[in-house]
């Protein structure tokens, strides 16, 4: 409970400073619900031109993009920090997290918010309820599986990041792989097979964070509600360890500043 | 070192020799600059791989559903070659709109303006030596996984030629396009957003991910009539076409585009300019 309660108490911090600064944060919303909507338009002229690929359609893509859009925006509007973390260790900026009486991992993810993620996360939303045409259940069922994907997406940023601390610098590579994990989550999954496919449900775990996801949201399926659990605790593990086996290797750096 | 001389005459044409010296001379050094982080170019390959992947697995599950040898006059190997030679025009952008905003925010802008050489042409120099660096980067590993992928395509040495150089004046009309997102952070608070904006309206209207011949009807005659399409659709078509149909409608279109966003965003900079104040501290 006390876990929760500092994680709020961040979140809403993060929020007022962010709303200090009113201009700048609803055009940062703004531009990354256009930037959302200019993909759907792309998929529109897709399937304008071509009504049916392999089975998939317009309402299929809608469906990926509203549960990809909302699980990215939430997590990086709730733990931003897990997006900046190869940064931060490169910088050797641990240090003021280590000495405070609190989990050091959730501390650096929930201590920086990147605003434009509330775009995706209102994008996401409102495609699903105008687009999707949900039932009360069918709501129900994206808000739970969102915040699954929402935890799969922060578990990767986190183990990728860890990487500067073998690399000492990995923000290009941790950017891309996340940039990567997005692009495969946001296409059809009929068009993966074989070994490509295999890397999808482990390495890039898009299956996890869309396909899956999207699945269950078109029929409930108990198996793969049960796989999908045991993919966001395998995820969460392998995030956990790499932090903490990376935090060993840690090294401060010599940057003075003031936290005010 | 690279070193630039005085304005070495008077009048329009010293200037102008001044500022090409200018030029040179910063795209000199970024360009050595790009070549001592060759390391960090190739890694934003990895993305512009995974795209491409994606895409091509993507058009071709479409002409096998469709089962279809042809589709808006592409053959998938094509469609392929087209969305590497867009690719390489978008994934090669420099986002220097944001350079300029902190600039103007912070006042550094003041103590840029009063060194030797231009505010513009230094950008200019700047962002033409990391363009070209990561356009043949990306035109390199494109080329290799369509070749992988479905093979050559026939390209004639001329048309190919003249893509190139319509590439090349739409890089210059890019710039001329950010330089004027940039300067707008005199009158908003922040930039990002309209750069945001202006990159992923380009994509659609350019005909990044599908050829403008594929878009519905009214959609493409909207494309048509805007810039983006010459920009990005464009070289790439011309650089597929067997012959050189079109360039001259192509190049009035990018010339025309340049004329009058250079015009708008030189009024746009002479009033930033009265507009500049510098912080202390």
């Amino acid at each position: 409970m006390n876990v929760v309660r500092f994680t709020g108490a961040y979140v809403w911090a993060n929020l007022r400073i962010a709303l200090a600064y009113r201009a700048a944060f609803f055009s940062a919303v703004l531009g990354m619900v256009i930037n959302d909507a200019i993909w759907v338009v792309f998929w529109w002229l897709f399937f304008t031109r071509f009504p049916s690929v392999d089975g998939y359609g317009f309402r299929d893509i809608v469906i990926v993009w509203s549960i990809c859009a909302t699980a990215f925006g939430l997590a990086v509007g709730l733990a931003g920090g897990a997006f900046t973390l190869a940064s931060r260790i490169a910088r050797g900026e641990l240090d003021f997290y280590l000495v405070l009486p609190k989990p050091v991992m959730l501390h650096l993810v929930v201590s920086r918010m990147d605003t434009s993620g509330w775009g995706d996360a209102l994008f996401g939303v409102a495609v699903f309820a105008f687009l999707a045409s949900p039932t009360p259940m069918d709501a129900v069922a994206f808000v739970g599986l969102s915040l699954i994907a929402a935890t799969i997406f922060v578990s990767y940023a986190i183990a990728v990041n860890s990487l500067a601390f073998w690399t000492g610098r990995a923000e290009t590579l941790s950017d891309q792989l996340i940039f990567g994990l997005i692009t495969f989550a946001t296409y059809p999954e009929k068009l993966f097979t074989g070994a490509v496919k295999v890397v999808l449900y482990t390495v890039v775990p898009a299956g996890f964070v869309a396909y899956i996801p999207v699945s269950l949201l078109h029929e409930w399926d108990r198996g793969w509600a049960l796989v999908l659990l045991v993919g966001t605790i395998g995820s969460i593990s392998v995030a956990v360890t790499t932090f903490t086996v990376g935090l060993r290797r840690y090294q401060s750096g010599n940057l003075t500043a003031m936290r005010a | 070192m690279t070193s630039v001389r005085g304005h070495g005459g008077r009048g329009v044409v010293g200037i102008a020799a001044y500022r090409m010296r200018v030029i040179q001379a910063y795209f000199v050094v970024h360009l050595r600059d790009q070549m001592a982080y060759l390391g960090e170019v190739a890694l934003g390959g990895i993305i512009l791989a995974v795209f491409l992947f994606v895409l091509t697995q993507l058009w071709q599950a479409t002409f096998r559903f469709q089962g279809a040898d042809t589709l808006g006059g592409y053959t998938l190997a094509q469609v392929i070659w087209y969305l590497v030679l867009t690719e390489a025009f978008i994934t090669s952008r420099v986002a220097f709109a944001r350079k300029i905003d902190t600039d103007v925010r912070t006042g550094d802008l003041a103590y840029a303006l009063v060194r030797p050489g231009g505010y513009v042409s230094a950008h200019f120099g700047a962002y033409l030596a990391e363009r070209l660096v990561r356009f043949a980067f990306a035109l390199l590993v494109g080329g290799v996984l369509a070749l992988l992928s479905v093979g050559p395509v026939p390209v004639g040495p001329v048309p190919l030629l003249v893509g190139l150089a319509a590439s090349l004046v739409a890089m210059l009309l890019d710039f001329v396009m950010v330089l004027g997102i940039g300067l707008g952070a005199f009158w908003i608070e922040d930039t990002s957003s309209i750069y945001l904006i202006y990159t992923r309206v380009s994509m659609i209207l350019g005909g990044l991910l599908i050829p403008i011949d594929l878009f519905p009807d009214t959609v493409g005659a909207i494309a048509r009539a805007l810039p983006f399409a010459a920009m990005i659709h464009g070289p790439a078509r011309l650089v597929l076409s067997s012959g050189l149909a079109d360039v001259s409608g192509l190049f009035t279109m990018l010339g025309g585009s340049l004329a009058l966003a250079g015009g708008l965003v030189w009024w746009e900079y002479g009033v930033a300019r009265r507009r500049v104040t510098a912080q202390g501290g």
